[in-house]
């Protein structure tokens, strides 16, 4: 019954659930679209991805991770109806999404895994091919939502609910809930701060995903910096 | 931005270099502006030079090919040794006290004015020659010459006592200021266009390196760089003046020494000359002259050690009178050892007679006169010592057994003492002496056994008494020779002693009254040929030190005058010679640019952080899906 509840909730949620308060489809600045664009490409066309879901985390924190969840999900659902996509907020220690996005932080996938409130009820659709599922009410129980029985069973009902399901999760080298996570979502899409992570830190994050029975899909190199100049870039 | 390189190191390397461009210009800068400033507050240093060149003097001869390669080498050799001079305490010492102004400062000695004078006078002298007789002109030419070598004289002595003055202040100054003097050696140099290493070069420069005196100029109200350059100059023109009165100084010096060597081998030839002249003398006195060769071979030697002189022949002579006297006493002595043993002729024939008496009267045979008396006495004498022996009647035959018994006793005890030297010189001697030997034996084991009136006694006896007469005959013959051998050998001492002492009371001849007379002279002689030889030894070591000063003095560049080409230059007191700020400024920026460089890579290496695509591949092992530039703090328009 849950079962059937859950699936079918995204199917009617574009129909049912309205745009929330100010949130709306967000746009990305135009150099940021092409980039995403890319990204979006490599990760979802290339055949690298085993499954529709995808976790993001980092190895550290304020790496950027949320942004380019972000981001991602806004250039995933342009243009409307090409492909459905949920943007999951699994980072219960540090929740942004909801922030980034002007989105409601709660209720969201705490309120669902632990108080057994309708997925429907959480889901926040920001343009016809965009849900947001916000972190929800936490309140300390990141423990519990991780061991909870439900988290499996809602996350696997949002990979066939949907064709994309991108997952924002706390950084592996910190916390282990992107490693639980993966143990339910197999591809993993790690990101770094460039010139400020250690590679080191990076080698280990990726040690971490991939004793959880998870694998690193590719690594996103953010904030990344340019210092030759681009006259002197043409010429070496 | 396309991430496929052309090249990855260069880029690699311009990737380091970008990164961090703003701290590696901090770290190039830092250094650069503080050498810039420092080297702005650093007193600075001025530069005045002088060239000199050196040239043969003028007054010497067209030189050929072979004397100029030699000038060239010893124009060199000059050069190479007036940086000594040049650089040598007392020159800086007299160039710093000119500097502080000392006014007895001699100048460079110079009679040019007087000369140039001098040839004035000879010229108007000559513009007036025909209006003047040969003689006058002549006169007056010489007058002026004249005038001028005793102004030229005087003006030097005057210049040399003045030196003299000037040069003890010098030392003074250097002993009362070490300090100051090493610092100037310091600020002075020497230089040659080539190099020390350059084969040949005819000019050099003194190079003064003046430093700035704040303090002083203050004293004086100017700037320093232009107090400083303008004394940097006058230092360079004072050195160069207290180096030429020093080396005008120095040639004299060395004139001088030179003329007191020629003097001094005058001395030692006149001294040779003297020797020699008494020498001769002493060969032409009267008692010399003929005596010549004896007194030159007295106590020579010729070839072979054979002694010829007249000294060595008297004293052979003197030995041989010796050893011929030894000899004489010595045959002397054995001579009288003969003879006394032939002395006892008369003994022996006494026994002969007696023994004759005693057999007479045993045979019975009629005896003589004579014979009978002595029978007689003789009778008388041994019937006496018979009857005083025992008494009682004695018979004939009692006697006469008691008259041999006396005789054969007496014959047998005697001895003739033959020396050995006569026995082994004469075989008959020896012969005859074992025949008495033989016979004494037998005469000893006879008497011991038979009675002496035993017919075989009595011939043994008889015998006996003849060898021994014959015995002593031949001694008395040896005894004759010996004589004889003393006669020979006193003969030939006299001669010898004639040889030596001469004839006659006064001696004259002899050799040894020559030798008296010629002794002193020949000691004389020895002594005047070996002051010749020590005169002439004298000389020629003179003559060989004033070859060589002679040569020294070729080789010396006596004949070299320095002289200023080009004065010495004003610096520009915006241009120090040192420091120069561009020059350390460059080298402060290589310096900190290898810094900034060594910074960048050093970082980089250190830096584990990751920077590129490249970097993540390496280390993380996965593949980079993208990477996303700065975008600003917001990429979501709200």
């Amino acid at each position: 019954m849950a079962e059937m509840s859950d699936t079918a909730a995204p199917q009617n949620a574009p129909q049912q659930a309205p745009p929330v308060g100010a949130a709306r489809r967000p746009k990305l600045k135009r150099k940021a679209d092409e980039l995403f664009r890319g990204l979006w490409a490599s990760l979802f066309y290339s055949g690298r991805t085993m499954g529709k879901a995808v976790i993001l985390c980092s190895s550290d924190r304020r790496e950027g991770t949320s942004t380019i969840a972000c981001g991602l999900a806004s250039v995933g659902s342009e243009p409307a109806g090409v492909a459905r996509i949920a943007l999951v907020d699994c980072n219960f220690r540090a929740p942004r999404i909801a922030d980034m996005l002007g989105a409601r932080a709660a209720p969201g996938v705490a309120d669902v895994v632990l108080d057994a409130t309708a997925p429907e009820e959480v889901i926040q659709r920001l343009s016809p091919s965009l849900d947001v599922y916000a972190a929800g009410n936490v309140h300390g129980r990141m423990l519990e939502v991780l061991r909870s029985d439900n988290l499996r069973p809602f996350v696997e009902n949002l990979a066939t609910a949907y064709d994309h399901v991108l997952i924002d999760a706390p950084p592996v080298n910190q916390f282990p809930d992107a490693q639980v996570l993966g143990g339910i979502v197999k591809d993993v899409v790690l990101v770094a701060h460039t010139e400020q992570t250690p590679r080191e830190a990076v080698a280990q994050a990726r040690k971490r995903i991939e004793a959880s029975g998870a694998r690193v899909v590719g690594l996103v190199l953010n904030r990344r910096k340019y210092p030759i100049p681009r006259f002197l870039y043409r010429r070496v | 931005m396309a991430d496929y390189t052309t090249s990855r190191t260069l880029r690699e390397i311009t990737r380091i270099i970008a990164s961090r461009f703003w701290m590696m210009l901090v770290i190039f800068l830092i250094p650069t502006a503080a050498v810039w400033v420092a080297t702005a507050y650093v007193p600075k240093e001025y530069r005045s030079e002088v060239e000199l060149m050196t040239r043969p003097d003028v007054s010497a001869d067209p030189l050929t090919e072979q004397q100029a390669a030699s000038l060239r080498e010893r124009i060199s050799l000059f050069v190479d040794t007036q940086s000594e001079v040049i650089t040598s305490d007392h020159v800086l010492a007299s160039a710093a006290l000119r500097l502080a102004g000392a006014a007895e400062a001699p100048r460079p000695f110079s009679y040019r004015a007087l000369r140039a004078e001098r040839d004035e006078a000879l010229a108007e002298l000559a513009g007036q020659r025909d209006e003047m007789s040969d003689s006058d002109y002549a006169e007056r030419r010489t007058e002026i010459i004249a005038d001028y070598a005793r102004r030229r004289a005087a003006l030097q002595e005057h210049w040399m006592r003045r030196l003299e003055r000037w040069q003890r202040r010098v030392s003074e100054y250097i002993e009362q200021h070490p300090r100051q003097v090493r610092k100037l050696a310091d600020r002075v140099e020497v230089v040659t266009p080539g190099g020390p290493e350059a084969s040949f070069t005819q000019l050099f420069s003194v190079r003064v390196d003046w430093p700035e005196e704040p303090e002083l100029a203050a004293e004086r109200g100017v700037p320093a760089d232009e107090l400083a350059a303008r004394r940097a100059r006058q230092m360079a023109q004072h050195v160069v003046e207290a180096y030429q009165v020093r080396y005008t100084r120095l040639q004299a010096e060395q004139t001088e020494s030179i003329a007191q060597q020629a003097v001094d081998i005058e001395a030692y030839i006149e001294n040779r000359e003297q020797a020699q002249r008494k020498l001769r003398e002493f060969v032409r006195r009267p008692e010399v002259r003929g005596n010549l060769l004896h007194l030159v071979n007295m106590y020579g030697r010729q070839g072979g050690g054979l002694e010829t002189g007249i000294a060595s022949n008297v004293r052979r002579a003197r030995q041989e009178v010796d050893a011929a006297e030894r000899q004489k006493s010595q045959l002397r002595a054995q001579r009288q050892v003969v003879r006394r043993e032939a002395g006892k002729r008369e003994l022996l024939a006494r026994w002969r007679q007696r023994f004759a008496l005693l057999r007479k009267v045993q045979t019975g045979d009629p005896l003589g006169d004579a014979e009978r008396t002595a029978w007689n006495e003789r009778r008388a004498a041994l019937v006496e010592a018979i009857r005083a022996g025992d008494g009682g009647a004695v018979s004939d035959v009692q006697i006469l057994q008691r008259g041999f018994g006396e005789l054969v006793e007496e014959i047998q005890d005697f001895e003739l003492v033959v020396p050995d030297w006569a026995a082994a010189n004469n075989p008959e001697i020896r012969d005859t002496q074992s025949k008495t030997v033989g016979l004494q034996l037998a005469l000893d084991q006879y008497t011991t056994s038979l009675n002496y009136l035993h017919e075989d006694v009595l011939q043994t006896a008889e015998e006996l008494l003849k060898t021994w007469q014959r015995l002593r005959a031949k001694l008395e013959t040896a005894s004759q020779r010996v004589s004889d051998e003393i006669e020979v050998l006193e003969a030939r001492l006299e001669t010898t002693r004639e040889q030596l002492y001469g004839v006659g009371a006064g001696g004259e001849g002899g050799m040894e009254g020559q030798l008296e007379t010629l002794e002193p002279l020949a000691v004389q002689y020895n002594q005047l040929s070996d002051e010749v030889d020590r005169a002439q030894n004298l000389a020629n070591e003179a003559w060989k030190k004033r070859l060589e000063v002679q040569q020294a003095r070729q080789g010396a560049p006596q004949p070299i005058l320095p002289i200023v080409v080009d004065g010495p230059d004003l610096p520009d007191p915006d241009h120090p010679h040192w420091p120069i700020l561009w020059l350390n400024v460059l080298i402060a920026a290589v310096a900190g640019l290898v810094l900034a460089l060594v910074y960048a890579f050093l970082s980089d290496h250190f830096d584990h952080t990751i920077k590129s695509i490249d970097d993540a591949e390496r280390y993380v092992g996965a593949p980079v899906l993208a990477s996303i530039p700065r975008l600003g703090r917001r990429i979501i328009r709200r």
